[in-house]
C-alpha cells in the first residue's frame, strides 16, 4: 500500500513539474518576443538575441508539454476503428491495447534517435549565433520529452491490457494532479 | 514506387488503428529511414533546425489567444455584439453563431477556438429560443470552419512556413471564400429555421432603438472589438509579423481579462497558459516529425512521383485539380485540419505546381478542401469536438451538418477551386511584390 502511495505521489509530482515547465517556458518565449516588440516600436532599439532566447525557450515547452499530452492521452488520434468498434467493448480493448503497443513502440525508436542525436550534440558543442549559449540547452529536451512520452505510453498500455483483462484501470487509482 | 505505396499504407494503419499522429508520422518516417538506410540522428538535426523559427512561436501565441478569448469573456461580448447586430431576424441566433465564428476567426484561427468559444456560449442560447440542439451543434461545427478562413489562421501559419511562403498573402487567399461562406450559411440557417416551428424570435424594435442596442452591444464589447483590429492592423500595417501580433494579443487579452472584464484570475490564467501550450505542443510534436518526414521524400522524390503519376491520369488541369480535391477531402476526413495541412502541402504541391497554380491559389483550395473535410464523418474531428461540447450525438447533428456541408462548404470548395481570383484577388491587391 505505501509502495502504490509513493507512486502515486511521484506520478502527480513528475506531472506538476512538467505543467510548471510548460507555462514558464512558454511565458518566458511569449515575452521575449514582447519585450521585442515593445522595444522596436516604442524606444526604437532591439535587444540583442532575444530571438534565440525565445526560441531556445521554446523548444522546453514543445516537447515537456508533448509529454503533458502523452500524461493527458490528449494527442490527436484518427481512432477510425474505434468508432466503428464503438458497440463491441472487447473489441475497442484490443483496439486499444495494440494501439498502445504501436505508440510505445515508436516513441522508443524516437527516443533511441533522440538520444544518437544528442550524445552527438553533446560532442560537438555547439553555442547560439548572438549569445554564445550551448545549444544542447535548446536540445536537450527532445530527449527528456521523449523519453517521459515513452514512460507514458507504458503507463497507457499496462491499463488498457488490464482494462482488456477485466482488471481495475490504472487510471482509478491514478487522479488527477490538481 | 513500392516504397512509398508501402510507406503510405504503413501511415494509413496506425491512423486507422488510434496510433497518436505525430507517432504515425514515425512509423512511416522509420520505413523509409531503415529502406533508404539514411542516419536518423542526422534527421532529428534537420528537425530541430528546420523548428528553430520565430514564425512556429504564432501557433503557439493564436493558440493562446484562442484560450484567453474564453477564459477573459472576451468571446462572450463578441457574441453579444452579433446578436445585436442580427439576433431579432427569423433564425438570427443561428446567423450570430455565422458571424461571431468568423469573427473569432478574426482573433484565433482554428476551428476548435471557434468552436469550443461559440458551443459553450451559443447550444444553451440557442435552445432556450426554440432550436433543435441538434441543429446548433451542427451549424457551429460547419461554421467553425470560419475559425481557418478568416485571417488569421493556424494551417496558413503552417502552410506558409512549410512551402516557404508569404505568410500574411496565405492569410488573405482564404478571406473571400470564407466571406462566400459566411454569405451561403447565412442563407441556409434562414431557410432551415423557416422550417422550425419551434424556433422563436425576440420582438421586432424600432431602428432607432435597434441602432441603440447595437451600439451599447458595440461599447460593451469595445475592448474585445479591438482585439481583430490589433492582430490584423499590425501585420498588414506592416508593424508586426504574425508572431509578434499574436503575443501583442495575448497581452492585451490578459490586460483586458484582468483590468477590464474582471473575469480572469491567476489560477484561470495559469490553467488557460497550460492548457493551451499542451495544446500547441502537441501540434509543434507533429510539425516536428512532419518536417523529418517531408526531407525523406524530397530525398526519395516521393513528391515528384506523385506528381508523375497523376499526371499520367490526365494532363488537364481541371481533372488535376478535381483529383486534389477529392485527396484533399480524404486526408481532412482523416485528420485535423494541422495534420493535413502539414503533410499534403509538401506531397501536392509539385504536382499542381506542374499545371501552373499560383501556391497562394493552393493555400485556399486546402484550406476549404480541409474544413469540409473535418466536419465530414467517419473522423470529422471538429463534428465529434461540436457534439461533446453540445452533449449531442452524431445522428442528431449529422443531418442538418450534412446540409451545411453539400450546400454550403462543398460549393465554396468547388469555386475556390476554379475561380483563382476568389483567392488572388486579395493577396494581389494588398501585396502585388509578393504575389503578381
Amino acid at each position: 500500500m505505501t509502495a502504490k502511495k509513493t507512486a502515486l505521489a511521484i506520478w502527480k509530482w513528475l506531472a506538476k513539474v512538467q505543467q510548471y515547465i510548460v507555462v514558464v517556458s512558454l511565458a518566458t518565449s511569449l515575452g521575449f518576443v514582447f519585450a521585442e516588440v515593445l522595444l522596436r516600436n516604442f524606444i526604437k532599439t532591439s535587444l540583442f538575441g532575444t530571438s534565440e532566447l525565445a526560441i531556445m525557450s521554446s523548444w522546453w515547452f514543445y516537447l515537456i508539454g508533448a509529454s503533458v499530452g502523452a500524461w493527458e492521452r490528449s494527442h490527436v488520434k484518427a481512432d477510425i476503428l474505434l468508432v466503428f468498434a464503438k458497440r463491441i467493448p472487447h473489441r475497442m480493448a484490443q483496439i486499444r491495447v495494440v494501439s498502445s503497443l504501436l505508440s510505445l513502440s515508436l516513441c522508443a525508436v524516437a527516443t533511441s534517435w533522440a538520444f544518437i542525436y544528442i550524445d552527438r550534440a553533446f560532442d560537438l558543442g555547439r553555442v547560439s549565433f548572438y549569445l554564445r549559449i550551448p545549444m544542447v540547452y535548446a536540445q536537450f529536451p527532445i530527449l527528456i520529452g521523449l523519453i517521459l512520452m515513452s514512460f507514458y505510453f507504458l503507463v497507457q498500455l499496462v491499463d488498457h491490457v488490464l482494462q482488456l483483462t477485466g482488471k481495475r484501470p490504472i487510471e482509478a487509482y491514478m487522479g488527477d494532479t490538481n | 514506387m513500392s516504397a512509398v505505396i508501402i510507406d503510405v499504407i504503413i501511415l494509413l494503419a496506425l491512423l486507422v488503428l488510434g496510433v497518436p499522429i505525430p507517432l504515425c508520422f514515425v512509423g512511416a518516417i522509420m520505413f523509409l529511414g531503415l529502406s533508404t538506410g539514411i542516419d536518423m540522428g542526422q534527421m532529428m538535426a534537420a528537425g530541430f533546425s528546420s523548428l528553430s523559427s520565430i514564425t512556429l512561436l504564432a501557433v503557439a501565441a493564436f493558440i493562446l489567444v484562442g484560450g484567453l478569448m474564453n477564459a477573459t469573456g472576451i468571446a462572450d461580448r463578441l457574441v453579444k455584439f452579433a446578436e445585436a447586430l442580427v439576433g431579432r431576424i427569423k433564425g438570427g441566433l443561428g446567423a450570430v453563431c455565422v458571424v461571431s465564428c468568423a469573427i473569432m476567426g478574426a482573433i484565433a484561427g482554428t476551428c476548435s477556438a471557434a468552436v469550443a468559444a461559440m458551443g459553450t456560449v451559443m447550444i444553451p442560447e440557442m435552445e432556450r429560443q426554440g432550436y433543435p440542439r441538434g441543429y446548433s451543434t451542427g451549424l457551429i461545427a460547419c461554421a467553425s470552419v470560419l475559425g481557418q478562413l478568416i485571417p488569421p489562421s493556424l494551417p496558413m501559419i503552417l502552410f506558409g512556413y512549410v512551402l516557404q511562403l508569404s505568410v500574411a498573402a496565405c492569410f488573405l487567399s482564404t478571406v473571400g471564400p470564407g466571406l462566400i461562406l459566411v454569405v451561403i450559411y447565412l442563407i441556409l440557417n434562414r431557410l432551415m429555421v423557416n422550417r422550425m416551428p419551434s424556433v422563436t424570435t425576440p420582438p421586432r424594435i424600432s431602428g432607432r432603438e435597434q441602432v441603440k442596442e447595437v451600439g451599447r452591444a458595440a461599447y460593451r464589447g469595445s475592448w474585445a472589438l479591438v482585439m481583430p483590429v490589433i492582430v490584423l492592423g499590425s501585420i498588414y500595417g506592416g508593424i508586426a509579423i504574425p508572431t509578434e501580433a499574436a503575443t501583442v494579443a495575448c497581452v492585451y487579452g490578459i490586460l483586458v481579462g484582468f483590468f477590464v472584464y474582471k473575469g480572469l484570475t491567476l489560477r484561470k490564467l495559469y490553467g488557460t497558459v497550460l492548457s493551451m501550450g499542451v495544446t500547441t505542443a502537441v501540434v509543434i510534436l507533429m510539425v516536428y516529425f512532419v518536417m523529418i518526414l517531408g526531407r525523406l521524400y524530397a530525398y526519395e522524390q516521393i513528391p515528384q512521383k506523385i506528381a508523375a503519376g497523376m499526371v499520367a491520369v490526365s494532363e488537364n488541369k481541371y481533372v488535376i485539380l478535381a483529383m486534389v480535391n477529392l485527396f484533399l477531402i480524404i486526408i481532412g476526413m482523416l485528420m485535423d485540419d494541422t495534420s493535413g495541412t502539414l503533410l499534403t502541402a509538401p506531397l501536392l504541391w509539385p504536382v499542381l505546381e506542374s499545371v501552373g497554380i499560383s501556391p497562394y491559389h493552393f493555400a485556399a483550395i486546402m484550406g476549404t478542401n480541409l474544413g469540409l473535410g473535418n466536419v465530414t464523418p467517419p473522423c470529422a474531428p471538429i463534428l465529434y469536438l461540436a457534439g461533446r461540447i453540445g452533449n449531442v450525438p452524431l445522428e442528431k447533428m449529422i443531418k442538418p451538418a450534412a446540409v451545411f456541408m453539400v450546400f454550403g462548404s462543398l460549393p465554396v470548395v468547388l469555386i475556390t477551386t476554379y475561380w483563382p481570383g476568389l483567392s488572388l484577388f486579395l493577396p494581389r491587391l494588398i501585396m502585388p511584390d509578393i504575389v503578381p
